[in-house]
């Protein structure tokens, strides 16, 4: 249930997020269970209520100049200090400014297209855990010393094709240039 | 300090003709505690005595030893960014901030700047697997002791977001005069996907001019890959950059191309008989001389020679040879005064 602002006189008067005026109030019933909410007209909370992280919106903050002060609870780190780049202040930060940071990854095109970071709950980390240890092979440069081989072999530069079957043949060895 | 990095200068011992070095760095964060930006000072000195403790017990490291930072003058803080080759800027690291190296001259840890732990190896050469797999273990070993931030969507909590996921960044330091002298290295960056890898100069900066002919090749993307993946993107494009170059000074080498004679010749009386050198100018020298030494036109000196004085002439490194404090007024000529030493015996073969 969506409230405009003024209807519940009686209701706090700022945004329990960002402490600007509030301008909505949220009502959300799950069960037995009621909740209710005051926001500010901007707040990315209530973006995450009515569109999830499916949303065709942009995110909170990324596409306009709007004034918001969303803070981390924990750090006080503020969501003018993300946008703007600033470190992040503690690990709570990554929950709070969640969405914030998925987009700003995206715009800034840190993470390979092949990774879809766009959708909610998707694990976006590949990589080890914590306390993990996976060995990592010196196999790995060989098959790029064999891919630029047959790359120098088709444009027929055989000067260079041997220096690269050199350079294979000392990764076998366990010496090498490259 | 100076008795652990002075016996294992990196660059003392790499004879590589293109490769001068390469820095592996994770960025880990401590999940109980505000990043470094947010702590404050009590809590800045438990997360450092936290990490004391892990780390002077660490098996996997020889003889690791503390430097508070606060008690390091900054010629010996400038010295620790030169030995390892670091990119980023700890010179103002004072109180609640310090450091970690060991006895292999390759191992070094930041505490409290900017995140609360950056593990770094600094080697000489190509094997970027193995650093790899020591680097992890002496982080999971460290892992038995202590929780780092980690979270399932960005992995390791890094205080610059950029940098989370495996919080792991590769820099691999390339020396490619043939290819910038021959404007081959625009075309290579125009002709290959170089998605998720930055050139910078020996700073890391992104400028597009290289001092010395020096590239550092590195990774853009910590999220969404596995450090194996990371490392076969910079491998690609450093083993294609090495090949290039080699061709590159194959064809100097076969067509004795003049331009670069001349270019070896004036660098040479630069170097044996200048009487004050900046840091650019006689980066960008040793720079033609060390491609000299590679293509036969420069003798008496071997790769290994070269490779030191390239970057030991640096000013941290210089004031260590000299034993004292040099003035700013006298580190270009101390800085003549040594490489004119060190090249004594060095000829032209052109």
């Amino acid at each position: 249930m969506l409230y405009g602002s003024g209807m519940e006189a009686d209701k706090p008067l700022e945004c329990s997020a960002c402490k600007k005026p509030i301008t909505i109030f949220y009502t959300e019933v799950v069960g037995d269970t009621k909740t209710c909410l005051g926001m500010c007209s901007d707040c990315p909370i209530l973006k995450h209520k009515l569109y999830g992280y499916d949303s065709e919106e942009p995110a909170e903050g990324l596409s306009s100049t709007e004034d918001t002060t969303l803070c981390c609870g924990v750090c006080g780190t503020s969501i003018e200090d993300v946008l703007m780049g600033h470190p992040l202040g503690c690990a709570e930060c990554y929950t709070i400014f969640d969405d914030v940071i998925t987009k700003g990854v995206e715009v800034d095109n840190h993470a390979p297209k092949r990774v879809d970071i766009s959708t909610k709950n998707v694990s976006t980390h590949i990589g080890r855990a914590p306390g993990e240890m996976v060995e990592v092979s010196p196999s790995l440069r060989l098959g790029i010393l064999s891919e630029t081989l047959k790359e120098t072999l088709s444009r027929e530069d055989y000067e260079q094709a041997a220096w690269i079957r050199d350079q294979i043949k000392k990764i076998e060895g366990g010496k090498s240039n490259v | 300090m100076y008795d652990a990095l002075r016996n294992n200068r990196l660059v003392d011992n790499n004879d590589n003709t293109i490769c001068l070095a390469s820095t592996l760095k994770l960025y880990r964060n401590l999940g109980k505690y505000p990043f470094p930006g947010k702590l404050e000072s009590d809590k800045r000195k438990q997360v450092l005595s936290l990490f004391e403790g892990v780390i002077l017990k660490n098996s996997l490291l020889k003889k690791p030893v503390f430097l508070n930072a606060a008690e390091l003058d900054s010629a010996s803080k400038e010295f620790l960014a030169e030995h390892f080759l670091t990119t980023e800027g700890f010179q103002r690291a004072s109180t609640g901030e310090g450091f970690f190296i060991d006895d292999s001259g390759e191992f070094f840890a930041i505490i409290n700047v900017i995140n609360h732990l950056q593990l770094m190896l600094t080697i000489c050469g190509g094997e970027l697997e193995k650093a790899r797999n020591r680097l992890v273990k002496i982080e999971t070993e460290m892992g038995k002791s202590i929780d780092f931030a980690f979270s399932q969507k960005f992995g390791f909590l890094a205080s610059n977001p950029e940098q989370c996921g495996t919080g792991f960044v590769i820099d691999v330091f390339l020396h490619l005069p043939a290819m910038i002298h021959s404007g081959e290295l625009e075309r290579f960056i125009e002709n290959n996907d170089m998605k998720g890898i930055a050139l910078g100069d020996i700073q890391g900066n992104i400028s597009g001019t290289f001092v010395g002919d020096v590239v550092t090749v590195h990774n853009t993307h910590t999220l969404g890959l596995t450090e194996a993946n990371i490392i076969q993107n910079v491998q690609g494009i450093v083993t294609k950059l090495v090949v290039e170059e080699q061709g590159m000074r194959g064809k100097l080498r076969n067509d004795e191309n003049l331009d670069m004679k001349d270019m070896v010749s004036k660098a040479y009386g630069i170097l044996k008989y200048a009487y004050q050198l900046q840091t650019v100018e006689a980066f960008n020298s040793l720079s033609i001389i060390k491609l000299g030494v590679d293509l036969g036109w420069v003798e008496n000196i071997d790769q290994r020679k070269i490779n030191s004085v390239f970057l030991n002439n640096r000013r941290a490194h210089l004031v260590h040879t000299y034993g004292r404090d040099i003035d700013k007024e006298d580190l270009s000529g101390k800085r003549a005064e040594y490489i004119k030493h060190e090249l004594e015996s060095v000829t032209l073969t052109i």
